[in-house]
C-alpha cells in the first residue's frame, strides 16, 4: 500500500478533565474521501481543529506524507480548509478571495491570475470574479470558499460541515459538485458532518464518532449492512429495532424470543448467551410483505408515507412497531400486513444504548 | 414622498434651534472676519504674513498628529483586548475606561498639575526618596501637554474601535492561518482592513478635539505652547481683537474640514487598494 497522505496516530486532546478526542487512529490513502460522522460533542470538529493546527494536541501526531505536523504553525502545513461559515474575507472579492493563498506564497501575479481563472472556470463562477462575498448566494459563496481551499493544491483538503448552512435542494448539488471535483483533481478530502445521508453520499470511507473515539470505521456500503454495533446502526441509515431474549444459539445464528412470544432467527453480531436481552435490526427494505406462509409478524398500517420511488409504512406489531420501505403498491392505513424478512438480514446486537 | 415628509417634519425644531443658537450666531462671527474693524482682506493678510501665526498653526497641527498617533497605538491593543474578553470582563474594563471620562477635563488638567508640579507628588517622592537631590521641572513643556491630552482622549479612540472589532470574525484570522498567512500578515491583510472603519471614525474624532484643545494646554503648556485655540481666546478676551480672532477661527475650521476630507478620501483609496 502507498503511504498515506493523511495520518493519525493515538490523537488526544482534552477539556478540563474529559476527553473530546481519546486516541483517536486513522490512516487516509492519497486521493481517499474519508467523512468523520458523529452527533455533535463527538469530537470530530476537533479532530479537524487539530489537523489544522487550531489546536494543539495533548498526546499523539499528525502526519502528512512522511512529514510530522503535530506541532507546525497552521499557516506551514499547506493544508485545505473550507469553514462551516465559510469565512470568506469580507473586504475582498471573489477573485481576490481566491488569490489570497498564492500571495500569502508569494506566487507571481501572472501565474496568481491565471491560477484563479482556472479555479473561477472550474467552479462555474465566471462573470463573478469582482463581486463580493456578501452579493454573493449561500452555494456561491460555498463554491468560493472551495475555490480558496484548493487553489495551491494542497495534498489534503478539510472540510468542516460545510453544506450545514444550505438548503435541502443546494445541498444536494453542492454535494454531487464537491464529489466531481474530488474525482477530477484527486485530492485528499477529510470531510466532517453530523448528516449520515451526506456522508454516505459522498465518501470513500466513514469514520463514525462517538464520545471522542472512532467507533467504526468501513465503506458506507459496509457500515450499512453490517454495523458492528447498535449505535453505529442507528446513526448510519433506518433502522428498526425489536426488543427480545436470546432462547437459542448455534455460532452466529440466534433464536430469539420477542416481546410479542413469536420466535425469531438472525445473526448474532456479539457475543451473547441464551437469556441475554438483546435488540434485532432490521433495514426497513429488507421486511418483506407476505402473502402468509413466509409471516414472522402481523401488523397494522398507521401512517403511509409517500418517497416518491417508494413508499414507507409506519406499522405496529404485537413485537413493536417497525418501518417498511416498498416499492408502490396499494395499502392504506389500517390495513393488516403480513412481515417476514431472511434470518440472514435480522442483526442481532446486546440492548443497551 | 408622503411618508418621508413627517419624519423630516420631526426634525424641524432641532433645526430651528441649531440655526437660531449655532449657525446664525457662528455665521455672524466668521462674518465679522471680513468686516471688523472695516470691511476687506486684512485680518487675513495679516494672518498669512505675520510668521508667528503660521508657527502657532503649525504647532497646533503636530501636537493634534502627534497625540493621535500615540493615542491610536495605545488604545489598539486595549480595544482589541475588549473584543474578546468575557461579557463580565467587558463591564469592568468599560468602567476603569468610562469612569475618567466622566470627570471634567478642567479637573483631570488639575490632577496632573498636582501629580507632576514642582512640589508635586512624583518630585516629593523621589525627592524623599533620594533618587533626586533638586526637583525636576515635568510641568510646561509639550510633552506633558501631549501626555496629559493623550490621557484625556483615550476613550475617543479605544470606543469607535471596539465597536468596529466586535463584529471582526475571529474564524476570518484562523482561516487567513490555514491559506499561509503568519500572524502578521493575517493582521496586516485581514483584521487591520477590517478594522480601518472603526480606526478612521477615532483618528477623526480624536484629530478634531485635539485641535480644539484649550484647558490642558493652556494649565500644563509652556510659553511656547500656544495653540490656535489659545490665540483665539487671547484676541476676543484679552485684546478685544473681534475680527481677527474670526479669522483665526475660520481658518481653523477650514483646515480642520480639510483634513476630515483628506481622511475620508485616504481612506477610500485605501479601500480600492486593498
Amino acid at each position: 500500500m502507498a503511504e498515506a497522505a493523511l495520518s493519525l496516530n493515538a490523537l488526544t486532546r482534552h477539556y478540563g478533565g474529559s476527553a473530546a478526542v481519546d486516541g483517536v487512529s486513522l490512516s487516509i490513502a492519497p486521493g481517499e474521501f474519508v467523512t468523520l460522522l458523529g452527533p455533535s460533542g463527538s469530537g470530530k470538529t476537533t479532530i479537524l481543529r487539530m489537523i489544522a493546527g487550531f489546536e494543539r494536541p495533548d498526546g499523539g501526531s499528525i502526519h502528512l506524507g512522511s512529514r510530522d505536523i503535530t506541532h507546525a504553525e497552521p499557516e506551514r502545513r499547506n493544508i485545505g480548509l473550507v469553514f462551516q461559515s465559510y469565512a470568506l474575507f469580507p473586504h475582498m472579492n471573489v477573485a481576490e478571495n481566491i488569490a489570497f493563498p498564492l500571495r500569502m506564497r508569494g506566487v507571481p501575479a501572472a501565474a496568481r491570475e491565471a491560477a484563479v481563472a482556472r479555479m473561477v472556470s472550474m467552479m462555474r463562477m465566471t462573470g463573478l470574479e469582482r463581486r463580493m462575498p456578501r452579493q454573493l448566494s449561500g452555494g456561491q459563496q460555498q463554491r468560493v470558499a472551495l475555490a480558496r481551499a484548493l487553489v495551491f493544491e494542497p495534498p489534503v483538503l478539510l472540510m468542516d460541515e460545510p453544506l450545514s448552512a444550505l438548503d435541502r435542494q443546494l445541498r444536494r448539488e453542492v454535494q454531487s459538485e464537491i464529489k466531481r471535483i474530488h474525482q477530477s483533481l484527486g485530492v485528499t478530502i477529510v470531510f466532517v458532518t453530523h448528516d449520515q445521508e451526506e456522508a454516505m453520499f459522498l465518501s470513500d470511507r466513514i469514520a463514525v464518532m462517538r464520545q471522542g473515539r472512532i467507533v467504526e470505521l468501513g465503506t458506507p456500503a459496509a457500515l450499512y449492512a453490517k454495523p458492528a454495533s447498535k449505535f453505529v446502526a442507528t446513526f448510519v441509515g433506518d433502522a428498526n429495532f425489536l426488543a427480545g431474549t436470546i432462547a437459542a444459539l448455534d455460532g452466529n445464528v440466534a433464536s430469539v424470543r420477542l416481546s410479542n412470544g413469536t420466535l425469531a432467527q438472525g445473526q448474532a453480531v456479539a457475543t451473547l448467551a441464551v437469556g441475554q436481552d438483546v435488540a434485532c435490526m432490521l433495514r426497513p427494505e429488507q421486511i418483506k410483505l407476505e402473502s402468509g406462509a413466509g409471516a414472522v409478524l402481523i401488523g397494522r398500517i398507521e401512517l403511509v408515507n409517500f418517497l416518491g420511488g417508494a413508499l414507507e409504512l409506519e406499522c405496529t406489531t404485537p413485537a413493536g412497531p417497525l418501518k417498511i420501505r416498498t416499492a408502490t403498491g396499494a395499502y392504506a392505513t389500517g390495513d393488516t400486513v403480513h412481515l417476514g424478512w431472511s434470518p440472514a438480514d435480522m442483526r442481532i446486537y446486546v440492548a443497551g444504548p | 414622498m408622503r411618508r418621508a415628509l413627517p419624519a423630516g417634519l420631526l426634525a424641524l425644531p432641532l433645526f430651528l434651534f441649531l440655526a437660531a443658537i449655532y449657525a446664525w450666531p457662528v455665521g455672524s462671527l466668521l462674518a465679522s472676519s471680513v468686516t471688523d474693524p472695516s470691511p476687506g482682506w486684512q485680518n487675513y493678510r495679516h494672518l498669512f504674513t505675520v510668521p508667528v501665526y503660521l508657527h502657532v498653526f503649525f504647532n497646533t497641527f503636530s501636537l493634534a498628529c502627534v497625540v493621535t498617533i500615540a493615542t491610536l497605538l495605545l488604545a489598539y491593543p486595549v480595544a482589541y483586548h475588549l473584543s474578546v474578553v468575557s461579557q463580565r470582563q467587558l463591564r469592568w474594563l468599560m468602567f476603569f475606561i468610562l469612569v475618567p471620562s466622566w470627570t471634567s477635563i478642567l479637573v483631570r488638567s488639575f490632577a496632573w498639575l498636582v501629580l507632576l508640579g514642582r512640589r508635586g507628588i512624583v518630585n516629593s517622592l523621589l525627592l524623599s526618596l533620594g533618587l533626586l537631590h533638586h526637583p525636576l521641572q515635568f510641568m510646561f513643556n509639550t510633552g506633558t501637554v501631549a501626555f496629559a491630552m493623550v490621557e484625556i482622549l483615550l476613550p475617543f479612540m479605544v470606543l469607535p474601535l471596539y465597536a468596529t472589532m466586535r463584529n471582526i470574525d475571529l474564524t476570518l484570522m484562523q482561516a487567513a492561518r490555514g491559506l499561509g498567512a503568519g500572524r502578521l500578515q493575517a493582521f496586516w491583510h485581514v483584521y487591520l482592513p477590517l478594522s480601518l472603519p472603526g480606526l478612521m471614525a477615532g483618528i477623526s474624532t480624536v484629530f478634531v478635539l485635539c485641535l480644539g484643545f484649550f484647558i490642558t494646554p493652556t494649565l500644563l503648556g509652556g510659553r511656547r505652547d500656544v495653540t490656535v485655540t489659545m490665540l483665539i481666546m487671547q484676541q476676543f478676551t484679552a485684546l478685544l481683537n473681534w475680527g481677527f480672532g474670526a479669522a483665526l477661527a475660520a481658518v481653523l475650521l477650514a483646515v480642520t474640514l480639510a483634513v476630515l476630507l483628506l481622511f475620508n478620501v485616504v481612506l477610500r483609496a485605501g479601500r480600492r487598494v486593498a
